[in-house]
């Protein structure tokens, strides 16, 4: 999948395209729906929907439709592109000006599984582009929603033409930054929203932003944990990506369940018993008692939690391997469909 | 594999890719692979025959696609 924005020079207005193939078009469903999806919701942000495309790749790749939208070509690939108000406003109104009964007749006709999961792909980026009017109507936040969506848009389109390893970096070294000045708000939002948008969606890059921006904070460990994920508590939308990761405690348990995913506790043993009841004596403190948790935890406790927390290290090792080659294929891509 | 299709007002053939059930209404996912259509239509009964209308507002609109979305999201491997 790739996002790009584009200006027409003769009107001066700004598109948002999201290019994808079939396979991945699950992707981009949850894609609008976590985040465009959230944010658009309000007059300006209708109209920023109005020019958000979809293009389903065929036979071409997603960089080579990339490319010819970048120089210009969209038109070719008219025939597999999505727009907006043609599949979901336009014609929700269609469908209330016209409305009679029609007896059905159905039939059955051979189509190969391909186009079938196509289809089902293509109907789930019509839907998810389609409840974006739902939200449009759903609230009466404009003033703060216009802030957030225009924010959000330029945000999404100047990072597709700047993002490399290192804007990533630098991106990651802001937040730490913020991270240290906790008495604005935005700022809090800014952390979670720019880690989200380094990580661009994907689940395992999330997960070491997270651990990068956490780890090398100069507080202690579990002050910049609570920092980092008092901040998304507050401020950001439960729907987004980071769903789950509520207050501290859920952290833990998500570093847990992820080391059980990676194979690194062995949910039948002894070791996954201690970590879990440590999780649970934690959250038990932070409801009876004032001041960090971890202080008041007894000392194998406190071990468990040192151990989660070295799990989370070992985690970000593994992932920073993965998240290295992601980001360098991305550099890759982009200056080759720059002809670089 | 074979799929039911039905012809719409429009006089287009269209596959039934999904059905969704809210209220007791049953709806009709509809998509043409020719012209990338994508539609959706409520099954009504008229003088005991099953028959397709549109529907009946945006919400409605809006409702289906998101059952159809939270069904198929985990689908597409």
């Amino acid at each position: 999948m790739a996002v790009i924005t584009k200006k027409y020079p003769y009107t001066g207005d700004e598109y948002f395209f999201i290019i994808s193939n079939q396979k991945e078009c699950k992707e981009v469903a949850s894609y609008i729906f976590n985040k465009a999806g959230d944010f658009l919701t309000s007059k300006e942000a209708l109209s920023h929907a109005a020019r958000l495309l979809i293009y389903l790749t065929k036979d071409k790749s997603v960089k080579e439709v990339t490319e010819d939208i970048l120089n210009g070509r969209e038109d070719e690939r008219i025939d597999s592109i999505l727009r907006v108000e043609k599949y979901s406003y336009l014609s929700v109104k269609k469908q209330e000006d016209e409305k009679k009964a029609i007896p059905i007749k159905v039939s059955k006709k051979p189509i190969l599984t391909a186009k079938v999961k196509k289809l089902i792909a293509f109907g789930l980026a019509v839907a998810a582009v389609g409840t974006i009017y739902g939200n449009v109507k759903a609230t009466k936040k404009e003033n703060e929603d216009n802030h957030q969506i225009s924010t959000y848009i330029g945000k999404l389109g100047s990072e597709v033409d700047s993002e490399d390893y290192t804007y990533n970096r630098n991106i990651i070294d802001q937040n730490k930054r913020k991270a240290l000045d906790n008495t604005y708000l935005l700022d809090y939002q800014s952390i979670a929203m720019d880690i989200l948008e380094v990580a661009n969606g994907n689940p395992d890059l999330i997960e070491l932003c997270f651990y990068d921006a956490y780890q090398n904070l100069d507080y202690d460990k579990l002050t910049a944990i609570d920092n980092i994920f008092t901040t998304l508590k507050l401020n950001v939308r439960d729907d987004l990506a980071l769903e789950g990761i509520k207050d501290d405690s859920v952290y833990l348990e998500y570093v847990l369940d992820n080391a059980v995913k990676r194979n690194l506790v062995d949910e039948s043993s002894s070791l996954y018993s201690h970590l879990q009841n440590a999780i649970n004596n934690y959250k038990n403190v932070r409801l009876t008692s004032s001041g960090m948790p971890y202080n008041n935890l007894s000392d194998s406790d406190k071990a468990s939690i040192d151990k989660l927390m070295g799990l989370a290290e070992k985690m970000k090792k593994d992932l920073g391997e993965t998240y290295k080659v992601l980001l360098e294929a991305r550099v890759n891509e982009r200056e080759s469909s720059r002809g670089l | 594999m074979e799929l039911y299709t039905i012809k719409l007002e429009d006089g287009k053939e269209y596959y039934i890719i999904d059905t969704v059930v809210n209220d007791n209404n049953k709806y009709l996912i509809l998509a043409n692979d020719e012209t990338d259509d994508f539609t959706i239509r409520k099954v009504v009964n008229v003088d005991n025959k099953e028959c397709t209308t549109k529907l009946d507002s945006k919400e409605e609109f809006t409702n289906i696609l998101k059952m159809y979305h939270e069904k198929n999201k985990d689908g597409l491997k």
